[in-house]
């Protein structure tokens, strides 16, 4: 059973773990309230602070422009290799999905965490320039490095907010950033020669598009504060604190 | 049912209408709850006394044991009719 209860956040157990096993020692647990427990923290989950209040359709707002920059974002790599006349039009949805995946971080957060954010765009703008410049195996690596700090960190930030943990973190952060990078860039730069076949490309980026999707959902579903919504029912200061 | 409690309102109204004798440990109130409402789990339990905590409508305290127990709140006299309405006093 108390396996059962390592379900439940951190918060929750230290403040009511040791009574509820107190519980469970007076009245053994049956079959039903094995899956009960199990149920309540289904139930935590979808409604981790214990809000008391539907979440305000404002609070959507983040998760839904994550979710469409990065449908926006698979859509355009997959048109861009695929369908090869209308490639560069629609290779125009990539700018505009990274730009709903900086407004997925609002004002609040932008605020909070407006020095990585700063960093990040430097690093895109060097990116850019780098990529205007002569191709050197320096400059390819350089390009790449800047292309993990920038999108993986953009990616983390937006899965902080989604209140992914640092495992979930981690997992999404390799699944869609480092893994492709690492199979897809030396494939494509092998030797200094940049392959003709763009397929590549979907192999390195859809991970990421997916990955964003995936988030999207979660704070979606989850909802989040937005800079002009008052936090919703704030927890009692000592359940905070504990 | 307790709109404000979300699932876990017609057990919150039962905790509420068990403690107007005065303050429960959690076994007391599980079997007060369960007497009322029938099978009741502890999860299901905790999850509503989390939320009526946090509402303010009960309050821990201790037992003569030393034990923690639950009492109503002040705010939370008129709670079970207005949670079996579908919200919570304000």
């Amino acid at each position: 059973m108390s396996r059962l209860i390592r379900l439940y956040p951190r918060p929750w157990r230290d403040r009511y773990e040791e009574e509820f096993l107190a519980l469970l020692e007076e009245r053994p647990p049956t079959m039903g309230d094995l899956l009960d427990t199990v149920r309540g923290r289904l139930r935590l989950h979808l409604n981790p602070q214990g809000q008391a209040e539907p979440t305000p359709w404002t609070h959507r707002i983040p998760g839904l422009l994550a979710l469409i920059a990065g449908a926006m974002w698979s859509v355009a790599f997959i048109a861009f290799v695929f369908w090869h006349d209308k490639a560069w039009e629609l290779a125009g949805l990539i700018p505009v999905s990274m730009l709903l995946m900086f407004l997925s971080l609002p004002g609040d957060y932008m605020a909070a965490h407006g020095r990585q954010i700063a960093i990040a765009l430097g690093v895109v703008g060097l990116c850019i320039v780098v990529a205007n410049l002569p191709y050197s195996p320096s400059i390819a690596i350089a390009g790449v490095a800047g292309y993990l700090i920038a999108l993986g960190g953009l990616l983390t930030l937006a899965a902080i907010r989604a209140e992914i943990g640092p495992s979930g973190r981690w997992t999404l952060l390799v699944l869609a950033v480092l893994l492709p990078a690492a199979i897809g860039f030396p494939v494509a730069f092998g030797l200094g020669n940049i392959s003709e076949d763009e397929t590549w490309l979907l192999g390195v980026l859809l991970p990421y598009g997916f990955a964003w999707v995936l988030v999207g959902l979660r704070l979606a579903i989850r909802g989040s504060a937005t800079l002009v919504d008052p936090p919703l029912n704030p927890i009692e200061p000592e359940v905070r604190a504990a | 049912m307790g709109g404000r409690l979300g699932r876990f309102g017609e057990t919150a109204m039962w905790i509420l209408v068990a403690l107007r004798d005065g303050p429960h440990n959690v076994t007391r109130l599980l079997d007060d709850v369960r007497g009322l409402d029938g099978r009741v789990g502890p999860g299901t339990l905790y999850g509503a006394v989390a939320r009526l905590e946090r509402l303010a409508l009960i309050e821990p305290t201790t037992n003569g044991g030393g034990r923690r127990a639950y009492r109503l709140t002040e705010d939370a006299a008129a709670a079970p009719v207005a949670v079996a309405r579908g919200g919570v006093p304000s």
